[in-house]
């Protein structure tokens, strides 16, 4: 690799036709006496030095030789102006072949550097070194050089440009080598996150088991830091959330839920004795006695816009998804029996933003242990739909129309619920929106499909790009349903995968009836008949065509 | 619900009607549905308009970006097709991508690139504000309400 290809000779030679010749000839390789300069010091040597031999030297840590000496020693931080500039004057990489690399002294991403005339402790021999590039360059622009020096000037650009490609190819591998390795790590430390918060969510509901057992005991409670787990605040993107959260959920970020304190069933919230319940992350709202929760609660149920008598049968306790969840966490039993009482827990869905919408809908919108995910229930449902999505226009919107297709709706409102979500319960599909605070839903999908491979994942999406979808479905998504969509786009995405699958008697779960299910030609997943809830009166009705949703 | 109203919005061009007879024709298993969704849709922006604010003012353009974007989801779900490509446009250009090749009528001189980001969201901000109080006008007429 060592190739001189311009004689020293010639150079030396040639230096009077070149105009910029007299810059070069004194203080010419200034650059050459700061590289022997720089080499004398010590304290560098872990990250360049002289090679034992002493007739080369190398870099042996290109990062820092680039961040901390480039600057201090050549006023840039550039690596590869700095290759540029050895070979200007003549120096070449040492090239050590693949198979040797490994046993080679100073590391695989080392650089050695040589000129012949670049020694240890041979300050004279530095005169010898001058740069080459300009002057050929020159005398070959002037005619007055021969073919070789031309070809010279040729080949020490190339070799230039061999070197500067070759540094920025194994730039290239070693960061793509990198991102890899990262990206390894972030998928574990998610899944670790993932099994972290339902541990956590785990331990929290057991010890509330404990206090309220303590709490029946007749046993006074001193004051707890007792911070609910899946109401620590670790959302950055805009809060606006699944729903105006009800009492129970509470606005997730700002209160503990207080059934969840109360004694079981007792139904007499201001009994507690106070507890911290500050939350972590969120020091306005700690120092909070129950007691003012409790309050702030009880008038919000009591201005609670619809009166008990439109709750639909359906929001009591008694959602599938409900049940599934009270085996693995006894607390849901009390906040169940706590709420249903109240009658109101589900229309106040959303009464903190729209005071003045009395009309709210009846859908027995359900508390589940999870702050961020709610469920919409439907007597009777056909399918279960995990919807995931943090905008609030969009969730109200497509668990309408999946309501209407006879779906029970659940919302999640960022890839780390829907992760937990999936891991607690079935779902026949789950409509996935990508960009989300907290975790994207391209990850969260690709966590999801470690453990769950064929519940279909349809990845809700404003990005269409090639790219973007080549990814999704790399990420282990079913089926991409582009944003915005209409109400046909979803019912076929819907019969697509839902129908399909209860064929076989696949992914699907045995709730679901094929026989009643019509194609696309009624559109319509329905419920039967029988079945339908009074609020509802226009379920059944044959959908106009051609409509449009987000 | 008087036809003339109907008419008066649809002639506004302010809302996809496709789009929003859909949201209506909600309402008839659910009274009151398209309006809550609007009333949260207002809402919503008048908080998004806020943070973008103060996003741009710090110059956090990646926040502005996921800002525009989550404003666009929202607007083109009902339909309201003008403020969303605007906040299209702030999505990208908090991405300093200047997608759609805009160009000021003045010609402008930056001191830096990112005084010239920031005036472009600017623009967008300004042209969605601007739409958007046209439609949250029409939307109260339509609705006899105040948003």
């Amino acid at each position: 690799m060592v190739k001189r290809s311009t004689p020293k000779g010639e150079e030396n030679f040639q230096q009077p036709f070149s105009s910029t010749s007299s810059s070069n000839q004194s203080g010419s390789n200034d650059f050459v006496k700061k590289l022997f300069q720089m080499l004398q010091e010590d304290s560098y040597k872990d990250i360049v030095r002289w090679t034992t031999n002493g007739d080369s030297f190398v870099v042996i840590n290109t990062n820092e030789f680039t961040k901390e000496i480039l600057p201090r020693h050549f006023k840039h931080s550039n690596f590869a102006s700095f290759v540029r500039q050895l070979n200007k004057y003549d120096f070449h990489k040492v090239k050590i072949p693949n198979e040797e690399k490994q046993f080679y002294e100073y590391g695989e991403d080392a650089w050695e550097f040589k000129h012949p005339d670049f020694r240890v402790n041979d300050r004279e021999a530095l005169e010898n070194i001058k740069r080459k590039g300009p002057t050929t360059k020159k005398i070959s622009q002037t005619g007055l050089s021969s073919s070789g020096a031309s070809s010279g000037a040729d080949s020490s650009a190339v070799q230039q440009l061999r070197d500067d490609l070759e540094f920025l190819t194994s730039e290239n591998g070693s960061l793509k080598h990198e991102i890899s390795i990262l990206n390894t790590k972030y998928k574990a430390l998610v899944e670790n996150i993932v099994s972290l918060r339902s541990f956590d969510e785990r331990y929290y509901h057991s010890m509330n088991v404990l206090l309220n057992c303590l709490v029946q005991a007749g046993i006074k409670l001193p004051p707890l830091d007792f911070p609910n787990p899946a109401l620590i605040n670790m959302q950055s993107a805009p809060t606006h959330h699944a729903s105006p959260q009800q009492h129970g959920r509470g606005k997730p970020l700002q209160h503990l839920s207080p059934p969840i304190l109360s004694p079981n069933g007792s139904g007499n919230h201001q009994s507690i004795q106070p507890f911290d319940t500050g939350i972590m992350g969120q020091p306005s709202q700690s120092g909070y006695g129950s007691g003012q929760i409790h309050q702030s609660s009880g008038s919000q149920r009591q201005s609670g816009p619809s009166p008990p008598s439109t709750e639909p049968s359906n929001a009591k306790v008694h959602s599938p998804q409900q049940m599934s969840n009270t085996a693995q966490s006894p607390l849901m039993t009390n906040t169940g029996s706590l709420n249903a009482p109240s009658g109101q827990v589900g229309p106040n869905m959303s009464s903190s933003t729209s005071p003045d919408n009395p009309t709210q809908p009846s859908h027995g919108e359900r508390t589940q242990s999870h702050p961020d995910i709610t469920t919409t229930d439907l007597a009777n449902p056909k399918f279960h739909v995990l919807l995931v999505e943090d905008d609030n226009v969009c969730i109200q919107l497509c668990r309408k129309f999946l309501m209407k297709y006879g779906c029970q709706v659940t919302v999640a409102t960022d890839g780390l619920n829907a992760i937990s979500t999936v891991e607690h319960t079935k779902y026949d599909l789950v409509l996935m929106d990508i960009v989300m605070p907290n975790l994207d839903g391209a990850t969260a999908t690709s966590v999801i499909r470690s453990f769950d491979t064929k519940t279909p994942i349809i990845a809700m999406t404003g990005n269409i790009e090639d790219n973007d979808l080549v990814t999704y479905l790399q990420n282990g998504m079913s089926d991409i349903l582009a944003k915005p969509f209409t109400k046909d786009d979803l019912y076929s995405i819907l019969s697509k995968h839902l129908l399909t699958n209860s064929d076989n008697g696949g992914a699907v779960s045995g709730r679901n009836d094929v026989t009643g299910l019509q194609g696309p030609a009624q559109q319509t997943l329905i419920l039967p008949q029988e079945t339908q809830q009074s609020t509802d009166p226009g379920l059944n009705e044959p959908i106009v065509k051609k409509q449009r949703m987000s | 619900m008087t036809e003339d109203k109907k008419q008066a919005l649809q002639d506004s061009g302010l809302i996809e009607w496709s789009v929003f007879s859909e949201l209506v024709a909600m309402d008839e298993d659910e009274e009151g549905f398209s309006k809550s969704l609007f009333q949260t849709f207002v809402d919503q922006v008048l908080e998004t308009f806020k943070e973008i604010d103060e996003n741009l003012k710090n110059k956090n353009f990646d926040k502005v970006s996921s800002l525009g974007h989550y404003l666009k989801g929202s607007a083109a779900a009902l339909g309201l097709e003008k403020i969303s490509s605007q906040c299209e446009r702030i999505q990208n250009y908090g991405r300093k991508n200047n997608f759609d090749n805009f160009e000021f009528k003045e010609k402008k001189e930056f001191e830096n690139e990112d005084d010239k980001w920031e005036e472009l969201i600017h623009d967008a901000l300004d042209k969605a504000r601007d739409w958007f109080v046209k439609s949250r006008k029409a939307l109260n007429e339509y609705f006899e309400d105040d948003f």
